[in-house]
């Protein structure tokens, strides 16, 4: 269950891109926070590793964005272990 | 994850991301408690500063701990480097420590199988191979060694051993820009830093894609273009890449046409007489190649004479060398003749893996220098390196076959007698041949030892050369059935590397141990262990001391000073020695500390001074040289040679290259010749295969493919077609081929029109993935000074799975 706060830059002013606001909006997992010039900060609070990366995928994908950075990430206790074993190890 | 920890979590990364949106602006380097004040502590987890553990930019991250684990990962906005910004391999960089099979017991292979043993037993073998044959054991580091991991491995061979059979997998990254700074200013490492892409009006890459592999870097330049900023990007290149997505101009260049556009654009500067004649006449000098035996330090040339060897490379002759058209050239040329602005060069491994690789370096040197578009912010011409501590351990501590630390060499006498003084040696001790470079040491290794192959032990640490050495049949799969060979690797997680090994020692990695680094803009940094290895992982600095300390119990007299004493004893304030070898003792002192500290006094010698340890604990890093002022600070220099910034330029000079080969201050404008590469595509091989990194993961993948976010991102290796040479021979996206070439071959699926778009002719794949080692096929001929290898061009051919003959 990762939790992420990231910085979403936009080509210009973040009040000039209300439509990619609006998307952001829409998603339950993303909590709006500050912005300041072409920079807003979100956090994003998702279920599980997949559908985080989808709405990673998502918010790089809205008109407007041109950069998606992260601030800070937070892990599980059981987490970040990949799914697939070393290929040495399955030999 | 209970509700209360889950809020406390989302209220640290909102405090984090909202910090970094409110910070928009440039953040000095500030001293370490002040940038965790806006991420809570609270539940138990505390905040330290480390520097990322990957790529040579040197970002810093905040690192949240909670009982003994890593938690929580933030970009530290105190950091100059990064101001907060991470890239996603840095944002997982917490992540790596956890993967499901870690190492954590050494494994010994009896009679063919992988036999768990005691630390004791591991360390008496390598002890006892050493013991019975010093000087055909060899140390392979890397460019991830700390710098206290690389200066006791180097004090160890050069010193306890007097065998220099040691060097790096930086040798295989980084080698030619040492060698192309050597050969221009004299002194190794970039005279500009960070700043200058902050400052530059032009930004031209070399044959190097920042927007995948020094990601943080190229957003610092189109962050400035959010701002309002105009800056100018020029991409040369082999391929189309995300750099190329940002870029104003794109130049599609044939391999080795790198060689011939900087030898063009010095040409026209020298035709247009639009070179800065006065920068030139007062800071520069002409070099040539030796006719007969040529070397490092060239000879001679007047202007004249450079004027007359450079002239046929004409535009439209460049034109025909590097398929750049002519215009495009004058327009570069026209650039670098406007001395209104400002114009940095970056570059990385597309131009030092390279048959030419020193010939190309000097040239960008050779025009920027020309130009004078040297040492004022904005105006550099800068290498970057690919891992994180290229420039601290490999370049700084000196961890190649040839080198001391601080810059001196094994063939110098006096350089010798300098390094036996500080490590209190009996006076010869160090051995004054220069060991083998790594692809000689493999070939050594691998070579059967009755027909030469006088390497028959080799302990490689923090490195994976079973992945990443080219001719891979030949340099390493070769080992495969040698039975005096002995092959030790220290490494975190099993790799292509261990599966050829004798002896697996587990090792800790990153926070687990105390560290210090050195990143591609002279800058060391701090920190320090926050959590325990995983069940019998150990330090490789340790492994070292261990090692050297069972040799020294065993009567080796190299193990021993002029007085007898252990190399590596540290003694406590009552002058009692702290039994370091035994990894119970091994933080009972700061180990980092003692070695820096030793290590530093070498540091003054090519005025690479470094602070005290305890200025780094302090900073996000230092700029060397640092140096200490009236009032009892520590000063770091952002631009060196310039009169404005650089403390050891002679009162009054605007410029002073003080390291001059040629002993007068003076940077060296090299010419050299283009000659074609070492492999061409032909009838039987038709293709250009180039190789190299991705964004998601980092060199070997040995750390970043065991992040389910990045394994999942990009989870296999490809390969890179144009799609009319895809259609001409009926491969369809996803297709799987057999790429071929006169070594060895590999089996990848095809990505057309994917992340890099390849001119006809050319193929592109990614040697990050160990279930497709393009490795077999990449060529191992080397420029002859670096000794570094050719990655980037070599002859292949792609066949359908279905055709490819079994
Ligand atoms: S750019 Fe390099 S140092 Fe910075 S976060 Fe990414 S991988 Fe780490």
């Amino acid at each position: 269950m990762p939790i992420s706060g990231l910085v979403i830059t936009f080509a210009s002013q973040v009040e000039e891109h209300s439509a990619a606001i609006e998307s952001l909006h829409e998603v339950p997992e993303i909590e709006i926070g500050n912005a300041s010039g072409s920079k807003l900060a979100i956090v994003v609070d998702s279920a599980d590793k997949r559908r985080d990366q989808q709405i990673w995928n998502m918010v790089r994908e809205l008109p407007g964005v041109i950069d998606l950075a992260v601030a800070m990430v937070a892990f599980d206790e059981d987490n970040e272990t990949a799914e697939r074993e070393s290929i040495r190890n399955l030999e | 994850m209970d509700a209360k920890r889950r809020s406390f979590l989302k209220s640290a990364a909102m405090a984090a991301a909202g910090s970094m949106v409110a910070g928009n602006t440039s953040l000095p380097v500030v001293h370490a408690d002040q940038a965790v004040d806006d991420l809570p502590t609270g539940e138990g987890m505390t905040w330290n500063k480390a520097p990322c553990r990957f790529c040579g930019t040197g970002c810093h991250v905040q690192v949240g701990v909670e009982d003994g684990r890593v938690v929580a990962i933030a970009g530290d906005k105190a950091a100059d480097v990064n101001k907060g910004l991470l890239c996603v391999k840095g944002y997982h960089v917490g992540g790596i420590l956890y993967g499901k099979d870690r190492l954590t017991n050494p494994l010994l292979r009896k009679d063919g199988k992988l036999t768990e043993i005691e630390w004791d037993e591991a360390i008496e073998t390598i002890a006892k191979r050493i013991f019975d044959s010093p000087q055909t054991f060899a140390f392979y580091g890397s460019g991830q060694w700390t710098i206290p991991e690389g200066y006791a491995a180097q004090k160890f061979m050069k010193g306890g051993l007097g065998n220099n059979h040691i060097d790096p997998n930086a040798r295989l990254c980084m080698a030619s820009a040492v060698t192309g700074f050597l050969a221009t200013y004299g002194v190794d490492e970039p005279a500009g830093c960070y700043q200058d892409l902050d400052e530059c009006d032009v930004l031209i890459t070399w044959g190097n894609n920042p927007a995948e592999m020094h990601p943080v870097l190229f957003s610092r330049v189109t962050d400035r273009r959010s701002r309002g900023e105009t800056v100018r990007i020029i991409d040369i290149g082999t391929r189309k890449t995300r750099t190329t997505d940002a870029a104003n101009d794109y130049l599609e260049m044939k391999p080795h046409g790198d060689v011939a556009i900087s030898l063009g654009i010095m040409h026209l500067l020298i035709e247009n007489n639009n070179y800065d004649k006065s920068f030139v006449e007062k800071h520069c000098n002409f070099r040539g190649a030796e006719e007969l035996t040529p070397t490092l330090q060239g000879e001679q040339i007047s202007e004249a004479e450079f004027r007359k060897r450079i002239a046929k490379y004409t535009p439209e002759r460049v034109e025909e060398l590097s398929g750049v058209p002519a215009d495009q050239i004058r327009m570069l040329a026209d650039l670098f003749g406007n001395h209104d602005i400002r114009i940095t060069s970056l570059w990385c491994m597309g131009m030092n893996q390279h048959t030419m690789g020193t010939a190309i370096n000097s040239l960008v040197h050779g025009v920027h220098l020309l130009s004078g578009h040297f040492g004022r912010p904005g105006d550099a011409p800068t290498s970057l390196t690919g891992q994180p501590s290229a420039c601290g351990t490999v370049r700084e501590v000196g961890t190649l076959a040839h080198a001391l630390p601080g810059g001196r060499v094994v063939a110098n006498p006096e350089h010798r007698e300098q390094c036996e003084g500080f490590w209190n040696l009996s006076p010869g001790s160090i051995n004054a041949t220069p060991g083998y470079h790594t692809v000689k040491m493999f070939e050594q290794f691998t070579k059967p030892t009755s027909q030469g192959g006088d390497i028959t032990t080799m302990f490689v640490q923090v490195t994976n050369p079973g992945q990443t050495l080219p001719n891979l049949n030949a340099l390493f799969n070769d080992k495969q059935g040698l039975e005096d060979k002995f092959l030790i690797v220290s490494d975190v997680y099993p790799t292509a590397t261990t599966v050829l090994a004798d002896l697996i020692l587990p090792a800790a990695m990153w926070v687990e141990k105390n560290g210090v680094y050195g990143n591609s803009e002279r800058r060391t940094q701090q920190w320090f262990k926050m959590v325990d290895p995983p069940g019998e992982a150990r330090d490789d600095c340790w492994m070292t001391i261990a090692i050297a300390h069972k040799l020294f119990e065993m009567g080796y007299e190299g193990m021993k000073d002029k007085d007898g004493e252990f190399i590596f004893a540290v003694k406590n304030e009552a002058g009692e020695e702290i039994p370091i070898w035994e990894f119970d003792h091994y933080y009972d002192t700061n180990v980092d500390k003692h070695l820096f500290e030793e290590y530093r006094q070498f540091t003054t010698m090519k005025h690479k001074n470094l602070a005290p340890y305890d200025e780094y604990v302090k900073a996000r890093g230092l700029r060397w040289p640092v140096v200490e002022q009236d009032d009892g600070s520590w000063r770091e220099t952002k631009f060196r040679f310039s009169g404005f910034d650089d403390p050891f330029v002679t009162a009054g000079q605007e410029f002073d290259f003080y390291h001059s080969s040629t002993n007068d201050g003076r940077a060296q404008i090299w010419f050299h010749e283009y000659a074609p590469p070492p492999e061409m595509p032909d009838e039987e091989f038709p293709m250009w295969l180039c190789t190299g990194r991705v964004l998601e993961h980092w060199h070997s993948g040995t750390m970043t493919r065991r992040v389910s976010q990045l394994s999942r991102a990009m989870p296999t290796a490809y390969l890179e077609m144009n799609p009319e040479d895809a259609k001409a021979a009926n491969i369809r996206q996803g297709e799987r081929v057999i790429v071929e070439s006169r070594r060895g071959k590999c089996e990848l699926p095809v990505w057309i029109d994917g992340r890099g778009r390849p001119p006809r002719g050319t193929i592109f794949v990614p040697f990050f993935d160990e279930t497709k080692l393009i490795n077999n096929c990449t060529l191992d001929a080397h420029d002859p000074f670096s000794k570094q290898p050719d990655y980037k061009k070599c002859a292949a051919r792609v066949k359908k799975l279905a055709e490819a003959p079994s």
